[in-house]
């Protein structure tokens, strides 16, 4: 929520009736607001009278008057969102005037929320903060809200888990802030927390990859903030540290995501159309092992798997040559009298495996109506959204219906309302993909068939059974189902009611909340004639899995300005309440009769459920100081009482500070100011918290029942009845520059977190009856460093550029553990993990490799070294604009197990690069899994890329060509194309450098089992306005 | 004009109020912060009832993994896993991982169930009378049940005689594990004494028979007998069993067991693997058909298969028929190891006579003729019978080690080295 708009509902002239003294000062002034570059009325501007409290907003066509009593000049302010502030002193001789406003590329007039019922000009703001608009936020269509910040400012890493319709996206905010906690950012739509779990489908209960309601659970679930209609979205401000998130209190750890959605503006019905169509495609394949000769193939597998390569009538001779003297003497032949034998009737034969499994080109279509309008009292915002997204895989895809009311509504001169209603229907079949012990999965599957091997479906419409794997996946990919469906409803509401409205006092109290409700269902379908079913004791598998969630929150605030001739003063306080509710039951069927898909026609089921109940009380006091717009200072305190912590009446206190200086407004950088024309200095520190993991507070029993009566036993963890928030204390630093007259602007950020009482699980002696407690016990230190450089060098209609670049790195530091080190992540030691130690990076990555002390050696760290993004605008040729964003990651280290099962099945694509060892050339395959067990280096690699995350290419009609060929009825025409993950560059040699086994945990991301390989998406589209 | 303001005043004057009250039901519909674990309940809540089920059931966990391993040091057995070569390789070559799922699983499921007693304990504390007694006199009769598989691994290295997680208390000594292993149970056996004549809880099918503080206290002695025996306390044995329900005219699986079912949150017999299956992990040494006396009927415990199954060197065409189905009952104890305990302490004592007939009951039901023994061969006999008898009941390993006849023990593949002792898990070391 920005200020301008903000204001409008609740900054309304007062003309006091009571008054009966007639004043003798008195100006009254009246003029049309308009946008400088193209003369359109700009309804619903916020014009304000600077030093009072006083103000009005245009109407719909631009128009306002303001009538002051008891003055006899003034300096009105006029602020719309998107165009430079701008100020104009009027006296009593001024009557009219046309304001032209200009606009603001490099969001210099930007107003940043600074609290639940506060905020300020972005020249003011002591700490940092990111804000994204609708134009930069999809210049090409994206799927989920997450992926589409990828690279759009500093401090953010966003890393998708998986490629699999409907995402699975880690957002992470400046670097590491936790080891068991929370990750996510919070993020609040309209002022409602919107729930953004990643909840499990129970593919698990499929692959075996974990056991079903296992802790550490591997289905790469879609989180739901993946449901939101990005075109609905006007604004996105990211608080990214505790220093600005604190008044979130013991959530804002990871920051928060502000979203405001679209808003009604007042006058004649706009109607925006826009349509997308395209295509999606795999991004980069790995690639496949080419056996040129059957002597290479015999020493990979064996004489009986090798001979399904050879030609046909050498398959025919092996196998009489089998019947007639056995298998056993086969296998005692040597190498060399087989190939004399069938070298020559090989085939040679290579089947792009890849391209049989993820070759699909996904049809891509999106169609997006909205409309928008009102009256001066009345404003409404209306949208609805078709989206559906063809996988790269058979069957899988995504598919996004939404629809949203918005209204907001002028009460009386004093209050105000706005209600904000969103409908979500959201399906993804993402069929059978990452980590797997039964070998049921399209990536380990691949990963053991030789390409010279024919397991694709015969003529007869039947698929052969895989020789060398328990699964063939071009059967799977055809008949698994694996769909996730959500219906959503969120639901905000923000009422304003002004007390009082003097020249120099006002208060007002704001209500804001809403709800956010959904319910997710899974089906999982994996049928009885199967092979892997086939062979399984209990074939045929089924699950349905349900979750229904509510979210709801409500805040409460008082909101006190006082104004003096040169200074504000801004007093806040509130109250919030949040709860959160949340049902998941998953029921696994097994031995299902054939043809049945329904869980009760099933031998053998097996049920889980979960239910997740927390809620939370806070208060808020908040002092914010305008001295002369020169100095700015805010002071706030939020207390937090949770239901997850030890002690839930107590509130746990979560303070901030911060200030900020514009040298530039002093007398002394007049001489400086025709080298930078805004300068400020800024300091914040503030405090978060992360709230303890739900439930360990208790020491819980498990159920373990015998002869059908319910029992209860100990379970492995341990529960402390003190625990805490973990704590995050920030301190930030920064400095903005504006320079060369408007053309550039520069924010540079230096932030440093100390993070206290850790939430950690600690190892205790197994004869208490337990293996590990959660405590509080340690802490980490994390810091890091922001740049961003906005450029618009050169500016005209006929040719414009607008540039951005954006840089960040961080790195953090074990600083102090209660617990011995320990490892964490990953699957085992030799197959790599990360280290919690002091002294260490908790990203760092181990394995087998041990100093001479018996120590970890350090193989890797997951964080990058730096992370840069290039966003680039171009207008030339008046309508053409263009349009795109590269995103560079330099360093970050990935355990590429997807290779290891590569290897294991004889099937890299690097297999037979050659390596020196001990002297000897050997294959690389052959050699890592030699080394396996003793060194896991060679399965880590660098995950450094660059990608082309967004290019667009559009045109805009002229209007008088529209108005030739469609006369009044359409406003605008616009064409154009684009693309998503275009282009990547990386060495990286799994399918992509972004990818998670875990999901979204805080240590042990980067671990690569072969997952729904990553898509590349292009568009043509259409939109015109009506 | 003026009323119509008055009315808009009121109007507007009544939205504040209204606002605070739907505030104030807001924070009283919130409701208290204070709410338990809504999936599962938190020990002051659970009732005596789970707490002993949940102790009997917990009983089983990880068994599967304490009677391979026991099976296999014995050389009763091979598990040839091929996801985890240690059950062929630390088990064999006495290269145990103290951190490794073999030996902390097995003594990490004990102690949880011993710490399901100590809870029981607790809440026996606030009772009284014939409840009080019957609750103490079966945690504590399953807690030294518990300890004492636990002694069986650690064996010279002792156990943990201390419940509070400290891991700078250490282990007690073999001798004094034993002594707390025996007041425990002999404090039980005076509490089921004054249990009245039902226990206020209910034991499952598997405990069948002995199931009321009167004939639970035979159980109770039957796991007396066994650690007196452990301790070559014959007289200590003698005393014990004739308060047990040894009887050499019952039949020999009269007992108490493990019982298995399908049912949710129940377990699956550990052990039972089809024997005609492509490929099963469980099977047995082959000198257990070698060194059998031909007609015994106890070599129906394994089934010879058409294909010997060789992994990791070790070769084995013995799959084992023990089980019947994944639902089988497995036993804690049962009259033919108390027959043949009579028979070990009436050996150890001299009485020879005695012995003879105890283990010529169980030669009888074997369909082998009686033997007579002498104190040449009374003690080689019994360890005959026991080996066949218990097969795979988790006792072979244990019986050779005390005779300290180990390295009588097949050494498969050069580079196996026999167990004695398996070694302090790493999480209990300070």
């Amino acid at each position: 929520m920005r200020l301008s708009k903000k204001i409008c509902f609740f900054i309304f002239v007062i003309l006091s009736s009571h008054s009966a003294i007639v004043l003798a000062q008195k100006l009254d002034i009246s003029g049309r607001v308009t946008a400088e570059d193209t003369g359109e009325f700009l309804p619903g501007t916020n014009i304000s009278v600077k030093g009072t409290n006083f103000g009005t907003a245009s109407d719909i066509s631009g128009n306002f008057r303001l009538s002051l009593v008891n003055m006899s000049e003034a300096t009105l302010v006029f602020t719309f969102i998107g165009y430079k502030t701008k100020e104009i002193n009027i006296t009593a001789s001024t009557e009219s005037m046309d304001v032209g406003l200009e606009t603001d590329v490099l969001k210099t007039s930007e107003v940043v929320v600074t609290g639940f019922a506060s905020s300020v000009k972005r020249q003011n703001l002591a700490h940092a903060v990111a804000t994204v608009t609708a134009a930069e936020l999809i210049p090409a269509p994206a799927q989920t809200l997450d992926g589409a910040l990828s690279g759009k400012f500093a401090g953010i890493n966003v890393s998708q888990n998986t490629g699999a319709p409907g995402g699975g996206i880690a957002v992470n905010l400046r670097g590491v802030s936790t080891i068991e906690g929370a990750t996510q950012p919070l993020y609040v739509i309209d002022g409602v927390i919107v729930n953004n779990a990643a909840n499990q489908s129970g593919m698990d209960a499929l692959t075996k990859a974990a056991g079903a309601g296992s802790t550490r659970p591997q289905g790469q679930p879609t989180n739901r903030i993946a449901d939101i209609n990005l075109n609905d979205i006007e604004n996105i401000e990211v608080l990214k540290g505790a220093s600005a998130a604190s008044i979130y209190g013991s959530k804002a750890t990871n920051g928060v995501i502000i979203i405001t959605t679209k808003q009604g503006t007042p006058g004649k019905t706009k109607i925006d159309v826009s349509q997308q169509i395209g295509l999606t495609s795999i991004l980069n394949k790995i690639g496949s092992r080419k056996f040129e000769t059957y002597s290479e193939a015999l020493g990979q597998y064996g004489a009986d798997l090798t001979a399904q390569g050879l030609n046909s009538s050498g398959l025919s001779e092996y196998n009489s040559f089998k019947t007639q003297v056995g298998a056993d003497s086969i296998s005692n032949m040597s190498a060399s009298l087989l190939n004399q034998m069938f070298g020559s009737k090989w085939a040679n034969r290579f089947i792009d495996y890849e391209d049989e499994l993820y070759g699909e080109q996904g049809l891509a279509q999106e169609t997006s109506i909205s409309l928008r309008g009102g009256s001066d009292r009345t404003q409404f915002y209306i949208s609805g959204l078709f989206k559906d997204e063809g996988g790269i895989i058979k069957n899988t895809g995504y598919k996004k219906y939404s629809g949203r009311l918005g209204i907001t509504h002028k009460i009386s001169d004093k209050a105000s309302l706005k209600i904000n209603t969103n409908i979500i229907r959201s399906e993804s079949d993402r069929g059978i993909t990452g980590n797997d012990n039964s070998n049921t999965t399209y990536g380990f599957s691949l990963g053991f068939t030789p390409s010279f091997l024919d397991i694709r479906k015969g003529s007869d419409g039947s698929y052969p059974d895989h020789p060398y794997n328990p699964s063939n996946p071009l059967h799977t990919k055809d008949v698994l189902v694996n769909n996730e469906a959500v219906y959503r409803a969120i639901g905000s509401f923000r009422f304003n009611y002004n007390f009082l409205r003097s020249r120099t006092q006002s208060l007002d109290f704001i209500a804001q909340g809403g709800a956010d409700f959904y319910s997710q269902e899974n089906e999982v379908f994996s049928p009885p004639d199967l092979q892997y079913e086939r062979n399984s004791d209990q074939p045929g598998t089924s699950m349905s899995n349900t979750v229904e969630s509510i979210n709801s929150n409500l805040y409460l605030n008082l909101a006190h300005s006082y104004l003096t001739a040169n200074n504000s003063f801004t007093t806040t306080a509130g109250l919030q309440f949040e709860d959160q509710d949340m049902n998941n039951v998953l029921v696994i069927a097994n031995n299902l009769v054939v043809t049945q898909t329904n869980i009760d026609q099933s031998a053998s089921i097996n049920v889980l459920q979960n239910i997740l109940k927390q809620k939370e009380h806070g208060f808020f006091v908040q002092e914010e100081v305008n001295l002369d717009e020169k100095i700015f200072m805010t002071a706030s305190l939020r207390g937090d009482a949770s239901s997850n912590n030890g002690d839930v009446t107590k509130f746990y206190m979560f303070p901030k500070f911060s200030a900020s200086a514009r040298l530039s407004q002093y007398g002394f950088w007049q001489s400086l100011s025709s080298v930078a024309e805004e300068f400020k200095i800024r300091a914040a520190y503030g405090e978060t918290g992360n709230l303890p993991i739900v439930n360990t507070k208790f020491t819980s029993l498990n159920p373990s029942n015998i002869g059908g009566r319910s029992g209860l036993l100990t379970s492995a963890t341990s529960g402390d009845s003190e625990i805490r928030p973990e704590r995050t204390k920030e301190l930030e630093l920064g400095v903005d520059v504006q320079l060369l007259s408007g053309k550039a602007n520069l924010e540079l950020t230096y932030f440093d977190q100390n993070i206290s009482d850790l939430l950690l699980f600690a190892d205790v002696a197994p004869s208490s009856g337990f293996s590990q407690t959660a405590i509080n016990g340690g802490e980490m230190k994390t810091q890091g460093f922001e740049t961003s450089l906005g450029l618009n060098l050169i500016r005209g209609t006929d040719f414009n550029w607008v540039s951005r670049v954006n840089f960040y790195k961080t790195s953090s530091e074990i600083t102090k553990l209660d617990v011995p080190a320990f490892n964490k992540g990953g699957f085992a030691t030799f197959l790599g993990t990360y280290r919690i130690e002091e002294g260490w990076s908790p990203t760092s990555i181990v394995g087998s490799e041990a100093d001479a002390n018996g120590n970890f050696v350090k193989l890797g760290d997951e964080t990058p070294d730096f992370q840069m993004s290039f966003n680039n605008r171009f207008t030339f040729f008046k309508n053409f604009s263009l349009n795109f964003l590269w995103d560079w990651k330099k360093g970050g280290d990935i355990i590429n197990l997807g290779k290891l099962i590569t290897d294991l099945g004889g099937t890299s694509g690097d297999y037979e690069d050659k390596v020196t060892d001990d002297g000897m050339t050997k294959n690389s395959g052959d050699w890592r899994l030699e080394v396996l067990g003793t060194q896991t280096a060679p399965y880590i690699e660098d995950g450094s890329y660059w990608k082309l995350r967004e290019l667009s290419l559009h045109y805009t009609f002229e209007r008088n060509t529209i108005k030739r060929f469609f006369g009044e009825s359409l406003t605008y025409l616009k064409i154009g194309i684009s693309g998503r993950n275009l282009i990547m560059i990386s060495d990286y040699l799994g399918y992509d450098p972004e990818v998670s086994q875990f999901g979204n945990l805080a240590i042990g991301r980067s671990v690569d089992t072969i997952p729904f390989p990553s898509a590349r998406s292009y568009y043509f589209n259409i939109s015109f306005g009506l | 004009m003026k009323n119509i303001k008055t009315n808009r005043t009121k109007l507007t004057g009544m939205l504040f109020p209204s606002l605070v009250l739907f505030a104030i039901v807001f924070i009283f519909g919130c409701g208290e912060m204070d709410f338990p674990n809504p999936n599962s309940p938190v020990v002051d809540a659970a009732p005596v009832q789970t707490l002993v089920t949940g102790a009997e059931s917990g009983m089983r966990v990880d068994l599967g993994v304490y009677l391979r391993d026991v099976s296999v040091i014995g050389r009763e057995a091979y598990y040839f896993e091929p996801a985890d070569p240690r059950y062929t390789g630390e088990l064999l070559r006495n290269t145990l991982d103290p951190g490794g799922f073999l030996v902390t699983r097995p003594w990490t499921a004990q102690y949880n169930v011993i710490a399901n007693c100590n809870i029981l304990l607790d809440k026996a504390a606030d009772m009284s009378g014939t409840e009080k007694a019957g609750v103490e006199g079966f945690a504590k009769t399953i807690m030294a049940h518990q300890l004492l598989m636990c002694l069986n691994l650690q064996n010279e290295n002792g156990i943990k005689l201390d419940f509070t997680g400290d891991r700078n208390i250490a282990h007690g000594s073999k001798e004094e594990s034993f002594t707390f292993i025996e007041n425990k149970l002999d404090e039980a056996y005076s509490d089921l004494g004054n249990a009245g004549g039902e226990f206020t809880f209910i034991l499952s099918s598997g405990f069948a028979g002995f199931n009321t503080p009167a004939t639970f206290k035979q159980f109770n002695r039957a796991i007396k007998a066994r650690v007196a025996i452990y301790q070559n306390d014959w007289s200590g044995a003698l005393t014990a069993l004739e308060n047990s329900f040894v009887d050499a005219a019952a039949s020999l699986d009269l007992g108490v067991f493990h019982i298995y079912s399908s049912a949710l949150n129940d377990q699956l017999n550990p052990v039972f693997e089809s024997a005609d299956a492509a490929f099963v992990k469980f099977m047995g040494h082959t000198s257990f058909q070698s060194d059998a006396e031909s007609g015994d009927t106890r070599l129906l415990k394994v089934k010879v298969r058409s294909e010997a199954t060789t992994f990791d060197d070790l070769t084995s065409d013995l799959g084992i028929v023990l089980y019947e189905s994944s639902m089988d009952a497995i036993p804690i104890v049962r009259n033919e190891e108390l027959l043949l305990l009579r028979a070990e302490a009436n050996i150890g004592s001299g009485s020879l006579g005695a012995a003879e007939s105890d283990i010529n009951v169980v030669r009888a039901a074997a369909g082998l003729a009686p033997v007579t023994l002498t104190s040449d061969n009374a003690l080689a006999q019994l360890l005959y019978e026991k080996r066949y008898s218990l097969f795979l009941e988790g006792h072979r390993w244990f019986d050779m080690r005390r005779y300290g006849k180990l390295d009588e023990l097949p050494l498969d593949r050069s580079g196996d080295v026999m167990v004695t002792s398996f070694p302090i898990l790493e999480d209990e070391k300070p």
